[in-house]
């Protein structure tokens, strides 16, 4: 007879907090956590969109994913909405990629030009011909880990809408869903 | 069987402990952070808040700043300013709550490098402001980035320059 024979049944409680086998729930635990920390980390980042820049597909207080992971794998396309980290993930800017590496980039009366010809923007309800950028007439003309972002909502005055160029290692990932 | 019970309590102990190691265990990094959450919530303000209590908490914030500070702000909408001292920035405030029925000023993602010596730290946060009222400041801004310089002359974290990092490049 060992003592395990005289230790009686486990109680409830304790199978509650550590299960029938203690080590198998230390295991089960330790890989639930770090695959729950990637996925939030890298796989689809949960954010929840404020402000009314990228109106009206992207709605104030809407919730969305970003995937840094397929971001990486696929990189990124003219028209994918991305999220730009400021000093971190908390706050971000939801911003839709017009401009890639390498090309030049302009704004007039509303249109967006890249290397010098007229980009379709099917997603813009309404643009405001007040907007010109840059503001001297020429083109902006990309480096090799620039991007250029804008606000689907043209309807806003230029000065209050904040777009510009994004470096490459501020892009966290686009929009998946 | 009570050996695995307690491997698994002291394992979520020490967990709880490494994620809230900064509040139990508070280095310089944490007290610049400490002060910075201060001055957000000092500068923050509601509807219902009386004139003593506003500049009692101006006060705080003014004194958290060092006499010769500079601050140089660029805000979406609102343009480019510079502040040079306690005074002007004391000036600001007031004019801020006069003109506004209420902000609220929030710092995320505070990132602290603090020097060798330990009197003298440099911050990168975004900051956030809601803010309810007329005029070219009601709404507050979505984000931003700043830059502060901190020092330590006295024992007491002082803010002596404070930039706007742009986020996105023009």
């Amino acid at each position: 007879m060992n003592s395990s024979d005289v230790a009686g049944p486990v109680p409830w409680w304790r199978v509650a907090a550590v299960g029938r086998n203690p080590r198998v729930t230390i295991v089960r635990m330790a890989v639930l956590v770090v695959l729950t920390f990637l996925a939030f980390r890298y796989l689809f980042v949960p954010v929840r969109v404020t402000g009314i820049s990228m109106s009206p597909f992207y709605k104030d207080g809407e919730r969305r994913w970003i995937s840094p992971a397929l971001t990486t794998v696929g990189g990124l396309n003219r028209g994918d909405v991305v999220a730009i980290q400021t000093s971190g993930r908390q706050v971000m800017y939801l911003k839709r990629v017009l401009g890639l590496p390498g090309e030049k980039i302009r704004i007039a009366k509303g249109d967006v030009y890249v290397n010098g010809e007229r980009i379709e923007e099917p997603y813009i309800l309404n643009r405001s011909p007040s907007w010109n950028w840059p503001t001297n007439g020429s083109e902006r003309l990309l480096g090799p880990e620039e991007f250029f972002v804008v606000g689907d909502n043209r309807a806003m005055p230029l000065e209050n809408h904040y777009f510009g160029v994004a470096d490459r290692k501020r892009i966290l990932g686009k929009v998946v869903r | 069987m009570n050996r695995w019970f307690w491997g698994v309590a002291g394992l979520i102990v020490a967990g709880l402990v490494f994620w809230q190691r900064d509040a139990l265990f508070p280095g310089e990094a944490g007290r610049v952070t400490a002060v910075l959450n201060q001055i957000a919530k000092d500068v923050s303000f509601g509807p219902g808040e009386g004139n003593v209590g506003a500049i009692r908490r101006v006060s705080s914030v003014v004194d958290r700043f060092a006499p010769n500070v500079s601050i140089q702000l660029e805000v979406l909408g609102v343009g480019e300013f510079q502040l040079t001292g306690r005074d002007e920035i004391q000036q600001r405030l007031l004019a801020v709550r006069r003109a506004l029925k209420r902000l609220d000023l929030k710092f995320h993602d505070i990132i602290v490098t603090v020097a060798d010596d330990r009197q003298t730290a440099d911050v990168h946060l975004t900051a956030t402001a809601d803010a309810e009222g007329e005029g070219r400041n009601a709404g507050g801004f979505e984000a931003l980035e700043f830059d502060f310089k901190m020092s330590k002359p006295e024992g007491r974290w002082r803010i002596d320059q404070i930039t706007t990092v742009p986020t996105l490049k023009q």
